[in-house]
C-alpha cells in the first residue's frame, strides 16, 4: 500500500457503519433494522471509494456499481417481505414475530 | 490505454464465453420457462419441469465434457481471472447439478403442496437462478463474482423461504434475508478494507509480496475473518447459525433440502479455494493463523449444534442443530485439507446426499403423520420396514457408524486431522479431535431417538390412511443405496477422485 | 492540500451554508415575532378543509407497492446503464479494436437489458401490474329503526351545513 486515505475518512465511514450496527441491534421495528443495515452497506460502499481512489485500475468503483444495483434488489425484495408478514400478521415488530422459536 | 491490451482484453473474454456453456444453459433455461410462460401460460405443469430438468441436465453434461477436455491441474482464467475453471470447480458444479434434479423431482407432485406459489414458473425460476448463483460462486476467482454469487445465492433462497402463504414462511424468510443482508455489509465492510491493505479485489495477489510484510498480520486476519462472515453464514458456522433452526422449521421442506446442500457446498468450494489459492500469498504464518482460527470456529460450530440437538423435540429443529454440527466436521476438514483435497472432497459429497436424504426422509414422515414432532412418528417404521429401514441408513450414516458412506467420510476427516496434529503438535487440533469424536458420541444418543420411535415402539394411534408420494419414496430409498454404496466402493470412489484432481 | 476538484465542491458548500443561513434566519425572526396563542381548531391537523378524522399518522394503503419496487429496480438499473454508455461509442476504443470494442459491449448490454425484460413482461402477464381495486363489501346489518326515522333526522338538520353541525356537537 502506497498511501493511505485521510484517517478522517475513515472514522467517518467505520461511525456511519458502527451507528447502522446499533440501529440493527436495538430497533423493534423491522423497517428500522432495515435502515440501519442500509446504513451498514453505505459506510461500506464509502469505504470502497475512498480506497479506490488510490487504485489506478479503480476497481473499487466499479465494484460500488455493482454493489449499488445489488443492494438495491436486495432492499426490493426485503420491502415485499415485510410486506407479506404484514398481510399475515398485521404487525412488523421483530418482538411479536414469534412463530418459529423453541417450544 | 493501451490499444493492443483493450483488443487482447475484449478477445480474452470473448473467448471465456463457451467455456461458460453450464452456466448459460441454466440461464437458457431460466429464459425459456419466463417466455414460455408470457407466451403460453397454460399447460404450466406439463412443461415448466421437463424443461428446467432439461436445462439443467445438458448443464451438467456439458460441464463433464468440459472437465474431460482440460488437462490435470489445468487452470483456466475466464473473464480476466474473474471466474476460473479447475477440477475443483468441475467436481463441485457436477455435484451441485446433479444433487438439482433431486429438487426438482421434489417439487413436482402438485397436490402436496398447500399453496399454488410452489409450482408456479417464478418458483422454478428462482430454484435455477439460485442454482446459477452457487455454481459461479464455486467458479468465482475475484472478490466481486464472490459477492455477486453469495447475493443471487441468497437472495433467491429467501424468495424460495417464502414460497408457502403461510405466516411462519414468510416470518423464516424474513429472518433470513435480515441476516443475509447484515453478514453481506459485514461482507463489504471487510472486503473494503482487505482491498485497502492488498491494493486489489482479485484473489490471485500479483504484487502483495512487498508491502505483505508491512501490513500487520492481526488486521489483515480481522478483515479476512469479516469478508467470510457471508459465506460462513451460508454454510451455518457457529456464530452465525442462529437463523438455522428458525428457518428449516418455517421453511417448506424442499427448499430446506436445497438450502442443506447446494449453497453449503458452494461455500465449501470457496473456502478450499480460498486456502488453497489465496492464504498461501499471504505468508505461512497468516495462512497457519487461518487455519487455527477455522479450528477454533469448527469446535464452536461441533459443541453448538451437538449441544443443542440434545434438547429438540421438534425434528426439523433437531435435523438443523445435527447439520450444524455436521457442518462443523465438514470446516475442520477444510482447516486441515492442505495436503489432500480428495477426503474433504469425499466428505463434502457425502455430505450433500446425506442432507438431501435427511429432508426427504422428513418430508416423507410429515405428509405420512401431518406432524413434525418425534412423538407422533411411533411404529411407522413396522408398518412400512422399506421406509424405516432407508431412514435408519440415513441415521447411521449421519452418526457416522459403518456400512454407511457417513462413516467413512467422518474416518477420512479424522485421519486427516490426526495427520495435521503428528505434523504439527498443535494442541487446538487435538482438543478438536477430541470434542469431535465426544459429539459423535452426543449424537448417537439424538440421531438414535428417531429409528427407536419408528421400530421399537408399538404404534399408539390407529394407522393413518394416507398413501405415501411414491416419487419421494423411490427417492429416498435411492439415496439410502447411495450411502450403502459409499461405503462398500469408497475405495474405488477415492481413486476416481484422486485421479481426477492430481 | 485541496486538489481542483476540492475547490469546485467548495461552491456547492458555500450554496448549503447560505441556504441554511436564510431559511434559519426566517424561521427564527417569524419565531420571535409571532404571537403564541394556540387553540383547538388551530393545532388540528389541516386536511384541505375537510374534518379530520384522526391523526396524520394513520396507515397507508400499499396498494401500489409493486409499482414502486419495480420502479427502484428499473431506476437502480441506471448505474449500471450509465458508465456502458460513457464507453461503448468510445472512439479511440473502437479504433483500436477496429469495431470489436463496440460489438462486444453492445452484445453485453443486451445479455443485461433483454432478460429484465422478459422479467418485466412475465410480471405484466401475471397481473402484478394491475393496480388491485378496492372491493368494499356492502354490509349486511339490518337495522330495526325504519329508515323514514333517519331521513326524519336528515330533514331536521337538512339547513344547517355539516362543518356547523360538528361545531355544535363540539360546544
Amino acid at each position: 500500500m502506497v498511501s493511505m486515505p485521510p484517517p478522517p475518512l475513515l472514522i467517518l465511514s467505520a461511525l456511519v457503519f458502527a451507528v447502522g450496527t446499533v440501529v440493527v441491534l436495538t430497533k423493534q421495528n423491522v423497517l428500522f433494522v432495515l435502515i440501519g443495515v442500509e446504513l451498514m452497506l453505505s459506510a461500506a460502499c464509502f469505504d470502497f471509494v475512498l480506497f479506490s481512489s488510490y487504485d489506478p485500475k479503480q476497481e473499487g468503483q466499479v465494484f460500488v456499481l455493482f454493489f449499488i444495483s445489488m443492494i438495491v434488489c436486495e432492499t426490493a425484495v426485503a420491502l415485499a417481505i415485510i410486506l407479506k408478514v404484514y398481510q399475515y400478521h398485521q404487525s412488523i415488530d421483530t418482538e411479536q414475530l414469534q412463530q418459529l422459536r423453541e417450544k | 490505454m493501451n490499444d493492443q491490451l483493450v483488443l487482447q482484453h475484449v478477445q480474452d473474454n470473448l473467448a471465456s464465453w463457451p467455456l461458460l456453456l453450464p452456466e448459460v444453459l441454466v440461464v437458457i433455461a431460466i429464459v425459456t420457462i419466463l417466455v414460455w410462460s408470457i407466451l403460453l401460460p397454460r399447460y404450466q405443469h406439463y412443461w415448466l419441469f421437463p424443461v428446467a430438468l432439461l436445462g439443467v441436465s445438458l448443464a451438467w453434461c456439458s460441464k463433464y465434457w468440459l472437465g474431460s477436455q482440460l488437462k490435470p491441474h489445468q487452470t483456466l482464467p475466464l473473464f480476466h481471472q474473474l471466474l476460473v475453471l479447475d477440477p475443483l470447480t468441475v467436481f463441485f458444479c457436477l455435484l451441485l447439478l446433479s444433487i438439482a434434479p433431486f429438487l426438482l423431482l421434489l417439487t413436482r407432485p402438485r397436490a402436496y403442496l398447500p399453496s399454488r406459489a410452489a409450482d408456479s414458473p417464478a418458483y422454478v425460476v428462482l430454484l435455477l437462478g439460485s442454482l446459477l448463483g452457487s455454481c459461479l460462486l464455486v467458479m468465482a476467482f475475484h472478490w466481486l463474482t464472490i459477492y455477486l454469487g453469495l447475493t443471487l445465492l441468497s437472495l433467491t433462497s429467501a424468495l424460495l423461504i417464502g414460497s408457502h402463504t403461510t405466516l411462519q414462511s414468510a416470518e423464516a424468510s424474513l429472518k433470513y434475508l435480515l441476516y443475509s443482508m447484515t453478514t453481506t455489509a459485514m461482507m463489504l465492510w471487510g472486503m473494503a478494507y482487505y482491498y485497502g491493505l492488498t491494493g486489489t479485489l482479485a484473489l490471485s495477489l500479483p504484487d502483495v509480496a512487498p508491502s505483505g510484510q508491512t501490513i500487520p498480520e492481526y488486521i489483515l486476519l480481522a478483515m479476512l475473518l469479516l469478508c467470510l462472515s457471508h459465506i460462513f453464514f451460508v454454510f451455518a458456522t457457529a456464530p452465525y447459525h442462529f437463523w438455522v433452526p428458525d428457518v428449516y422449521q418455517g421453511a417448506p421442506t424442499v427448499v430446506v433440502s436445497y438450502l442443506s446442500t447446494v449453497p453449503k457446498l458452494a461455500t465449501v468450494a470457496v473456502l478450499l479455494r480460498l486456502f488453497h489459492q489465496c492464504l498461501p500469498q499471504l505468508g505461512p504464518a497468516l495462512l497457519e493463523h487461518a487455519q487455527q482460527g477455522m479450528a477454533v470456529l469448527s469446535l464452536l460450530t461441533i459443541i453448538v449444534g451437538n449441544t443443542a440437538a440434545l434438547l429438540q423435540n421438534n425434528l426439523q429443529r433437531l435435523m438443523a442443530y445435527g447439520s450444524i454440527a455436521q457442518g462443523g466436521l465438514l470446516m475442520a476438514g477444510i482447516a486441515t485439507s492442505l495436503n489432500s483435497q480428495v477426503c474433504i472432497l469425499y466428505y463434502s459429497a457425502i455430505y450433500g446426499v446425506m442432507g438431501l436424504a435427511t429432508w426427504v426422509g422428513i418430508k416423507v414422515l410429515q405428509h405420512l403423520t401431518n406432524s413434525v414432532h418425534l412423538q407422533d412418528c411411533v411404529g411407522l417404521g413396522r408398518r412400512l420396514p422399506v421406509l424405516g429401514s432407508s431412514i435408519t441408513v440415513v441415521i447411521l450414516s449421519l452418526i457416522g457408524l459403518p456400512p454407511t458412506a457417513g462413516f467413512t467420510g467422518k474416518f477420512l476427516v479424522f485421519t486427516a486431522l490426526w495427520e495435521h496434529i503428528q505434523r504439527t503438535g498443535s494442541p487446538l487440533f487435538v482438543s478438536l479431535l477430541v470434542v469431535g469424536l465426544l459429539g459423535t458420541v452426543l449424537s448417537l444418543y439424538y440421531y438414535l431417538q428417531l429409528p427407536y420411535v419408528l421400530f421399537c415402539k408399538a404404534a399408539r394411534l390407529p394407522s393413518s390412511t394416507r398413501n405415501v408420494n411414491q416419487t419421494e419414496y423411490a427417492i429416498l430409498s435411492c439415496l439410502a443405496i447411495l450411502l450403502l454404496a459409499g461405503f462398500f466402493a469408497a475405495d474405488s470412489l477415492l481413486r476416481v477422485l484422486g485421479n481426477w484432481l492430481d | 492540500m485541496m486538489g481542483i476538484e476540492q475547490i469546485a465542491f467548495l461552491e456547492i458548500l458555500t450554496f448549503i451554508a447560505g441556504a441554511l443561513l436564510l431559511v434559519g434566519l426566517g424561521s427564527l425572526t417569524s419565531a420571535l415575532l409571532q404571537p403564541n396563542l394556540p387553540n383547538e381548531a388551530k393545532l388540528c391537523t389541516y386536511e384541505s378543509g375537510e374534518v379530520p378524522t384522526g391523526g396524520s399518522w394513520g396507515k397507508f394503503n400499499a396498494r401500489f407497492y409493486v409499482i414502486a419496487i419495480i420502479f427502484m429496480l428499473f431506476e437502480a438499473e441506471t448505474v449500471l446503464l450509465f458508465p456502458w454508455a460513457m464507453v461503448w461509442a468510445n472512439p479511440t476504443l473502437n479504433e483500436a479494436t477496429e469495431g470489436l470494442w463496440a460489438r462486444y459491449t453492445a452484445m453485453s448490454i443486451v445479455l443485461f437489458i433483454v432478460p429484465l425484460g422478459i422479467g418485466l413482461a412475465y410480471m405484466w402477464r401475471q397481473g402484478h401490474l394491475a393496480s388491485t381495486h378496492p372491493c368494499p363489501i356492502p354490509p349486511t346489518f339490518a337495522s330495526k329503526v325504519p329508515k323514514a326515522h333517519y331521513e326524519q333526522i336528515n330533514h331536521r338538520y337538512a339547513s344547517t351545513p355539516r362543518r356547523l353541525q360538528h361545531i355544535q356537537k363540539a360546544k
